[in-house]
């Protein structure tokens, strides 16, 4: 075998594979892990130790191979390469699901018609456990339909088809025509507080309800990004969250520890600045939470909900002097008798969003 | 034939998944790791072995990282083979019987692991019984490592290999990680003489790196892309036409990007180590015929059963009605090979029958066809093929054929075709281009323009600098990272 001489070009190529695995392995061993993953607001994986029996079961591997994708050397500079990329090289429309549209960055998903089934039969289920009330219920448009072009997401008129189905009897409040791009936050999933008046003033006007926002005043809690801006990886301008604060409302949170209300500020500014910032409205994920508002007309609203609910229901208690909100992925509606009473006579709205009707598996009913 | 129960998912309390070259943990640990302590150890005498002894150890580690148990599986079938191909060369005189045996233990693991439940399904469904299936997972790549020690003890049995009375170099042979869980299939012949002396050089890394590079850049932003919007398809309610063909043009395209992609890497792996592995594709879906197809898709598995299976039976000196028996034997095993389950035994048919119409009635009629017609019908047959392949019943086959034609489609285009094929317009175009010898041939009149080649020396290595971090960053930001042949 002659000695083959190499040239410059065949050199550069090994030193270009050489010291990019190389480098990036030091760089892996050596870079100190995150505490946090902010753009996908979880912590990272941990190094996992090393026995004989988590390697013949595999749970070592497994967790290593966690551990590696977390806390790889530039992770979000990677991300973001890889997000050029399909947007800007490939000229893909979106990446993985995840688009970019005139109402900003968005997941489209699908309806999956069995699990609407699911999740409408839930709802009849927990309707029918609230005699004496009126029930009606109300679909929040995914942000997807309003992108200004066709994304194969959430179809709502099939999905409105799909939950009539089931919840034919109980009155449904079309939210489509009260919002539009701007209604939502152009990095999260959410819309603003300060965009929904139409959304409240539908609500209530169908449920024979009376929206006043005299007393509202707009208030800046800070700048942030949302949800989307982390997962898409680009470059995306901080947004305004604003808040409508009266100063009339009071909040009243189930704490999880005493099994008590206790109460809490309508809008925590700490939790703005927290993983979420959209928390900042009434405590974010909360089992049970009573807003009262002593200069509204007289009246119970309950509010079956996810987060879109936090953000509507200070709007909503201008015209309710109580509403209560209730998030069945943290409490059953079995056990909800032991924390709350319906109010005979009061109104009961179902406010869901699209990803929750497609998860129904998180409703505890 | 519905949904065959080998394959559900076997739950288990952690996600098992091989070490695959186009992950963090192959890429940025274990590879540096392994080819720092591969280059640092000594060829006392020219001698690789303490080379070898690093790559076998390397290997298990490898294997081990997703089939902790299974290593012991490898580790015993390469003993037994070993062994047995001492005794083959001791007692020349009753060689066959020793070989018989051997091949048989080698196939145990292969029926037993594969093909058992297959067999016991159809048992319990025809005759109505209701013997209990095995609880063992698929060992990851058996099928390709038992190819490769079959082909020692055949070839050792007809005197074309020396036998190799080190169990570390033979044991390096069978496990090298290259080429361990997905080819190409290296026979023992190919690198015998490689495993006693080689020579690991700057070119030969360079020219491995260059080769693996490209090899991830095809599985990764290629065929993952691709594989993305088959996916799609799959969880699509858009029954149109246009769906269903971007479908089966995703899918040939993803599944030869997978396929070569990962092959490229094994094979510049390989020169990176000092080996040379036979090529496993040459631009397939340039073809002409189909006979010419399988001459150009997974070359080493279609050499294997052609030296090992057809050939023994008799080859084409046969009568013609036997001849036609052995073609499909071939094609039906070949297809098995894939999977256990009907639909590859089918596809598998499905070939051997068009190789047949091919080699009686249609092969000089192609001949004198435009080249154009003769690619559109490869492609055609190819294409319809994948669907055999990639289909989980004989339902979901008929379903996708009959959309093919426009039958039980809900019109020609829907508005989910139309977006995503908008979306996936480069990546589609690229996957185009690149499956043909067009950007080879680009790259050699470049190479011979005096100018550009000057410039060639740096930009070519930046162009594999780009391709490597971009691949990372794929890799990084995806979960999307499965080869299909895994499974096999």
């Amino acid at each position: 075998m002659a000695q083959v001489k190499p040239d410059l070009r065949s050199i550069l190529n090994a030193l270009v594979f050489i010291v990019t695995i190389g480098a990036l392995f030091v760089l892996n061993l050596a870079t100190k892990p995150p505490d946090l993953l902010v753009s996908e607001r979880r912590a990272p994986a941990k190094l996992p130790a090393f026995t004989w029996q988590s390697a013949a079961s595999g749970s070592f591997m497994s967790r290593f191979e966690d551990y590696a994708a977390d806390n790889f050397f530039c992770r979000e500079g990677f991300r973001s390469i890889r997000a050029f990329t399909v947007f800007h090289i490939l000229r893909q429309s979106d990446k993985s699901g995840l688009y970019l549209g005139l109402s900003g960055a968005g997941e489209f998903k699908p309806p999956d018609p069995a699990a609407l089934r699911l999740s409408a039969e839930k709802i009849r289920k927990a309707a029918d456990m609230l005699a004496g009330c009126d029930v009606y219920y109300a679909l929040i448009p995914d942000k997807s339909i309003y992108a200004g072009r066709y994304l194969p997401g959430f179809d709502l008129r099939q999905a409105e088809l799909i939950l009539a189905e089931i919840l034919g009897d109980v009155p449904y409040i079309s939210l489509e025509g009260c919002l539009n791009a701007g209604s939502f936050y152009r990095t999260d999933l959410h819309w603003k507080q300060t965009a929904i008046a139409d959304v409240a003033a539908e609500i209530c006007g169908a449920m024979g309800a009376e929206l006043d926002l005299y007393e509202y005043i707009r208030i800046l809690a800070g700048e942030f990004k949302g949800v989307y801006a982390g997962q898409l990886a680009l470059p995306m301008d901080p947004e305004s969250m604003i808040y409508m604060d009266n100063p009339f409302l009071s909040a009243w949170v189930l704490n999880d520890a005493t099994l008590a209300f206790e109460e809490c500020p309508v809008y925590d500014l700490a939790l703005f600045r927290g993983i979420d910032p959209y928390d900042l409205f009434l405590r974010g994920p909360q089992a049970l939470v009573r807003l009262e508002n002593p200069y509204a007309p007289p009246g119970d609203l309950y509010v079956f909900r996810d987060s879109f609910g936090s953000s509507l229901a200070p709007l909503l208690a201008s015209a309710y002097s109580s509403v209560t909100l209730i998030d069945l992925r943290y409490i059953d509606m079995r056990i909800l008798g032991q924390y709350m009473e319906f109010a005979p006579g009061a109104d009961v709205l179902f406010l869901y969003s699209s990803q929750i009707l497609n998860n129904p598996s998180v409703l505890k009913v | 034939m519905e949904s065959h129960p080998l394959r559900q998912p076997l739950s288990g309390k952690y996600k098992r998944s091989p070490m695959v070259f186009s992950r963090i943990e192959f890429l940025y640990y274990f590879l540096p790791i392994t080819l720092f302590l591969y280059f640092i150890t000594p060829a006392p005498g020219g001698s690789p072995r303490l080379k070898n002894t690093i790559l076998l150890a390397a290997s298990m580690v490898f294997y081990a990282w997703g089939e902790p148990i299974y290593v012991l599986l490898m580790a015993a079938q390469c003993t037994a083979a070993w062994l047995f191909g001492l005794l083959m060369d001791r007692y020349r005189s009753k060689a066959k019987g020793v070989m018989l045996i051997s091949a048989a233990f080698s196939l145990s693991g292969l029926l037993l692991f594969k093909y058992a439940n297959f067999f016991i399904v159809n048992i319990n469904s025809i005759a109505g019984l209701g013997l209990p299936q095995l609880r063992a997972e698929l060992p990851v790549g058996i099928s390709f490592y038992t190819f490769q020690i079959l082909s020692y003890t055949v070839d050792l049995y007809r005197g074309k290999v020396e036998v190799q009375r080190n169990l570390i170099d033979f044991s390096s042979y069978v496990a090298l990680f290259p080429q361990l869980i997905a080819g190409p299939i290296v026979r023992y012949s190919d690198i015998a003489a490689e495993l006693k002396s080689r020579r690991v050089d700057i070119p030969g890394f360079a020219k491995g790196a260059r080769r693996f590079i490209i090899g991830l850049g095809k599985k990764v932003l290629l065929a993952n892309l691709l594989g993305e919007l088959v996916d799609i398809f799959k969880h699509s309610g858009d029954s149109s036409v246009l769906f269903v063909w971007i479908y089966l043009v995703a899918y040939s395209l993803h599944i030869y990007f997978d396929f070569s992609g990962y092959s490229d890497m094994a094979i510049g792996l390989g020169h990176m180590l000092g080996f040379t592995f036979p090529e496993n594709f040459n631009y397939p879906y340039i073809a002409g015929s189909i006979t010419d197809f399988w001459r150009r898709w997974h070359m080493t598995l279609s050499g294997w059963f052609r030296d090992y299976v057809y050939i023994p039976l008799g080859g084409n000196r046969v009568s013609v009605g036997r001849f036609m028996v052995n073609i499909m034997v071939v094609w039906a095993l070949t297809g098995f090979w894939h999977g256990a389950d009907w639909n590859f035994i089918l596809w598998g048919l499905y070939f051997g029958l068009i190789l047949l119409i091919e080699k009686h009635f249609l092969g000089k009629l192609l001949d004198r066809w435009p080249r154009p017609l003769r690619h559109a019908y490869v492609l055609f047959v190819v294409l319809i093929s994948w669907t055999l392949f990639d289909a989980q019943g004989l339902s979901e086959i008929l379903s996708r054929v009959g959309r093919v034609f426009g039958a039980g489609s809900s019109g020609f285009a829907g508005r989910e075709a139309l977006y995503y094929l908008r979306s996936y317009m480069l990546p589609l175009a690229a996957g185009l281009i690149g499956c043909t010898p067009l950007p080879k041939l680009l790259m050699g009149k470049l190479e011979r323009a005096k100018p550009i080649s000057g410039i060639l020396t740096f930009a070519e290595p930046l162009a594999l600098a780009a391709l490597l971090l971009t691949a990372t960053a794929f890799i990084v930001d995806g979960s999307f990272n499965p080869f299909i042949y895994f499974r096999f």
